[in-house]
């Protein structure tokens, strides 16, 4: 197992480096310039000039990504162009809003989808399995930002309930975590259909399996069935999905970002890639790759653990 | 008796209660909206209109400054005299003001400024509007005397922008993210991606003045976001660019108040003069005949918007009203553009280059692309984001046609650099730009600002559409909003909230 890790991080840090490498030569082809985004429309070419050497960008690419590199070795993501504070401040704090908003939507879309799934596949075929199969279908053809607007109008501009948009930060955590249960909702059930039908399609095929035909008749009772020997089965196609919406929710949660006005990681990806800020980019892609490249291992280390038949070595 | 003491009563508590209704509260925090955040917060550093918008004279404070109405007002200067011939301005300045950060305010600040925005290696904004003062005096701490190489009818007018902002000596790059002036605000915090937040100063040099005790400026760039938190309560007030439809709803709901006023912002079908197919004075001409402005109003603006026929706004100075110069006439324009050699045979057929996020300019080119399509015309639409445009539309001039707000005010001088992305190249306009600005005498001034409004719509140079409308959306209790944007500002000097 441990070698089995080991391996893998190597190959995470080429990964890493690939990405790095990927979107420095990506943000060169695009037209635009760092300069103009922050000195507006009416900037002289005087001071476009100066800020650019000032900043740095007078110089050739590969010395600008060499330099880049070198800090990043040394653990310093740099400064932000646009914003002009440093980028591991900037990502840190967008992920501070980020993190718990997929976390929290992931734990919530699981749980929905797990126990509406499991209800499915147990009574597949009856009225109960087609309402589910209709919620998981409408779940996921309803986008989401028009989720978040009728909840925003139902429980912010009509009940009052809830905030409308905006984070205050974690300071306050009562206000915070009010602040996320609408954002959180919105995105659990949009991505809890998935799950749904995930677990449903999964748990039908282990349900049939001669295995679970010996519990019964070994006389277990139907929960423990359940829960001990099929669920714990038909969880690997589940957690592989987990891992996939997790690397997915991290930017794609953009939409919710925008109609909820959460400075998420998603916003802030945007307004790097407007300003043409390239460390910010750069900073961001790198956080995003090294989140992607964890899990994916701690998918690997999980299906090690479901399912002790798969070994690594 | 008992019958007239009640009525006598009555006047008194009615004349009471209304004089309570007029007198502004002080007290209380405000939340406003805005589209898009400033990359800096110095008016000097960038000329970016969303720095102007939320520091111009809420933090940040030149000599003078505009009202509500446009008019150029004493802010740190209490007044100031002309010379006979136009080449010596002398400022008074105020006597009891101190920057937020407790430091006197005299005329070295203003020497410092002067110096600086004079510079053009300093990196300071639009150094060209300074180019024709020669010397900066202070003869004693309260008076300031320019002196001019020459004439320049625009001087005051340029002392009155955002770019002229005085902050204390000596402070230059800390303004950019923390700045220091003299308005009733003072700069509180700027979460970024989130909020701008100012608070009242309580040393500000006017009595009475700010009513609020905090303004949050919160950066909410989706309009369905703006419309929803304005609904729930979380935001008192959407400071600009609310779209028509939403504009619309709200004007139905008692509980908040639609302001509908001007800018200086003309929007503009920029042309590429210098490339085909608009190099041909007949095509842009067919252009203007082809392009239905009322229309445009009525069906994408949803009546929002005044028709404007070249590149100067009704509030502004001196506006001519050349808005039918050419009339929609589709039969003239199709005429035009067989002499110039399309017809049906060879449709004329160029890209239109849109930037994305303005959702304006994006509605109004798509119509324009369908209007111009009724005589034969294709206009293949392409959608850019705003690096994009700045780079290649802006810069390199790489474009066919493009629609895009110029919000800057005053700015007819754009037509006079050829290198400017329309690439207007007509001598005779530069040199009636330098008569006028070297003009002593406002009648005649006039007349010559007239002439080159004229000029730019004779030459067809591009389609002013529209005088963009100022569509901001308050809740019923706040008061004092300006509801004309002469410069982009979003002054909540004296803004109140009622009980």
């Amino acid at each position: 197992m441990a070698g089995f890790v080991l391996q893998r991080l190597g190959a995470a840090a080429a990964t890493l480096w690939l990405a790095t490498v990927l979107v420095f030569g990506a943000m060169l082809l695009v037209p635009g310039d760092p300069a103009q985004a922050i000195l507006g429309l009416e900037a002289s070419p005087e001071a476009l000039q100066a800020l650019r050497r000032e900043l740095g960008l007078d110089r050739p690419p590969p010395v600008r990504y060499a330099e880049w590199f070198g800090r990043v070795v040394r653990g310093d993501l740099g400064r932000s162009i646009r914003y002009g504070q440093p980028v591991a401040q900037l990502v840190g704090a967008r992920l501070a809003v980020t993190l718990p908003l997929v976390f929290s939507s992931l734990a919530l879309a699981a749980a929905i989808g797990t126990v509406l799934g499991t209800l499915a596949a147990r009574r597949a075929g009856t009225r109960l399995d087609l309402a589910v199969s209709g919620f998981a279908l409408a779940g996921a053809v309803l986008p989401s930002f028009w989720v978040g607007l009728v909840f925003v109008f139902a429980f912010s501009v009509e009940l009052r309930l809830l905030p409308s948009g905006g984070f205050p930060g974690w300071a306050d955590w009562r206000s915070a975590a009010a602040h996320l249960v609408l954002p959180v909702a919105t995105l659990a059930l949009t991505r809890a259909a998935l799950f749904t039908r995930m677990v449903r399609a999964s748990l039908l095929e282990v349900l049939h399996q001669d295995y679970v035909r010996t519990a019964r008749a070994k006389g277990l009772a139907e929960p423990a069935v359940l829960l001990r020997h099929a669920l714990r089965n038909a969880a690997i196609p589940v957690v592989t999905v987990l891992g996939l919406e997790f690397a997915q929710l991290l930017t794609a949660g953009l939409v919710v970002e925008s109609v909820f006005a959460l400075p998420g990681l998603g916003t802030l990806a945007l307004t790097a890639i407007e300003a043409r800020d390239y460390p910010l980019v750069q900073g961001i892609v790198l956080v995003l790759a090294a989140f992607i490249v964890a899990l994916n291992l701690a998918t690997d280390v999980a299906y090690a653990r479901l399912d002790p038949r798969i070994a690594y070595g | 008796m008992v019958r007239i003491l009640g009525l006598v009563l009555m006047a008194v508590l009615l004349a009471a209660g209304l004089a309570g209704a007029q007198a502004p509260r002080p007290g209380g925090r405000l939340t406003v909206a805005i589209n898009a955040e400033p990359p800096v917060l110095d008016p000097t550093a960038s000329t970016s209109q969303e720095i102007a918008r939320v520091l111009y004279d809420n933090v940040l404070q030149g000599l003078v400054k505009f009202n509500a109405k446009g008019e150029i007002v004493p802010a740190l200067a209490e007044r100031w005299t002309v010379s006979p011939g136009g080449l010596t301005y002398t400022f008074h300045l105020r006597r009891n003001v101190t920057f937020h950060n407790g430091a006197r305010f005299t005329a070295e600040d203003v020497l410092f400024k002067f110096q600086r925005a004079r510079d053009p290696r300093s990196g300071h904004t639009h150094p060209e509007y300074y180019r024709d003062i020669v010397r900066v005096e202070a003869p004693n701490p309260y008076t300031v005397v320019f002196r001019l190489r020459q004439p320049d009818s625009e001087f005051l007018f340029n002392l009155a922008r955002p770019d002229s902002v005085i902050g204390p000596r000596g402070r230059v790059e800390e303004q950019r993210t923390q700045p220091v002036g003299t308005g009733p605000f003072r700069f509180a915090g700027w979460e970024r991606g989130v909020a701008i937040r100012l608070e009242r100063y309580p040393a500000y040099s006017v009595r009475g003045l700010p009513y609020l005790d905090q303004v949050t400026f919160r950066i909410l760039p989706d309009q369905n976001a703006q419309l929803a938190a304005l609904r729930a309560g979380d935001v008192d007030v959407l400071g600009y660019g609310v779209v028509p439809e939403n504009a619309l709803a709200l004007q139905r709901d008692p509980n908040f108040k639609v302001v509908v006023g001007t800018t200086t912002t003309e929007i503009t079908v920029g042309m590429n003069n210098a490339r085909a197919p608009f190099d041909d004075l007949r095509v842009r001409r067919a252009m203007q005949h082809a392009v239905n402005k009322d229309e445009l109003i009525r069906g994408v603006m949803m009546g929002f918007g005044t028709k404007i026929g070249s590149h100067r706004s009704p509030n502004e100075p001196c506006y001519v009203d050349l808005s039918n110069f050419y009339a929609p006439d589709p039969a003239r324009a199709r005429a035009l553009l067989a002499e110039a050699g399309y017809g049906p045979q060879n449709p004329l057929t160029f890209t239109f280059t849109l930037a994305a996020p303005y959702p304006y300019e994006r509605r109004i080119g798509e119509a324009i692309a369908a209007q111009l399509a009724r005589v034969g015309v294709r206009a293949q639409l392409e959608v850019v984001e705003w690096a994009t445009w700045l780079s290649r539309v802006f810069r390199g001039a790489d474009y066919q046609m493009t629609i895009i707000g110029h919000s800057e005010p005053n700015d007819i001088e754009i037509y006079a650099n050829p290198n400017y992305y329309f690439r207007y190249n007509n001598p005779r306009f530069g040199r009636l730009l330098e008569q006028y600005r070297r003009l002593n005498d406002p009648r005649r001034a006039c007349e010559l600002m007239g002439q080159l409004q004229r000029t730019l719509a004779e030459d067809a140079v591009n389609v002013w559409v529209m005088n963009a409308p100022y569509v901001a959306a308050l809740r019923s209790t706040v008061n004092g909003w300006w509801t004309d944007q002469p410069t982009p500002s979003l002054n909540v000097t004296e803004v109140s909230l009622a009980r």
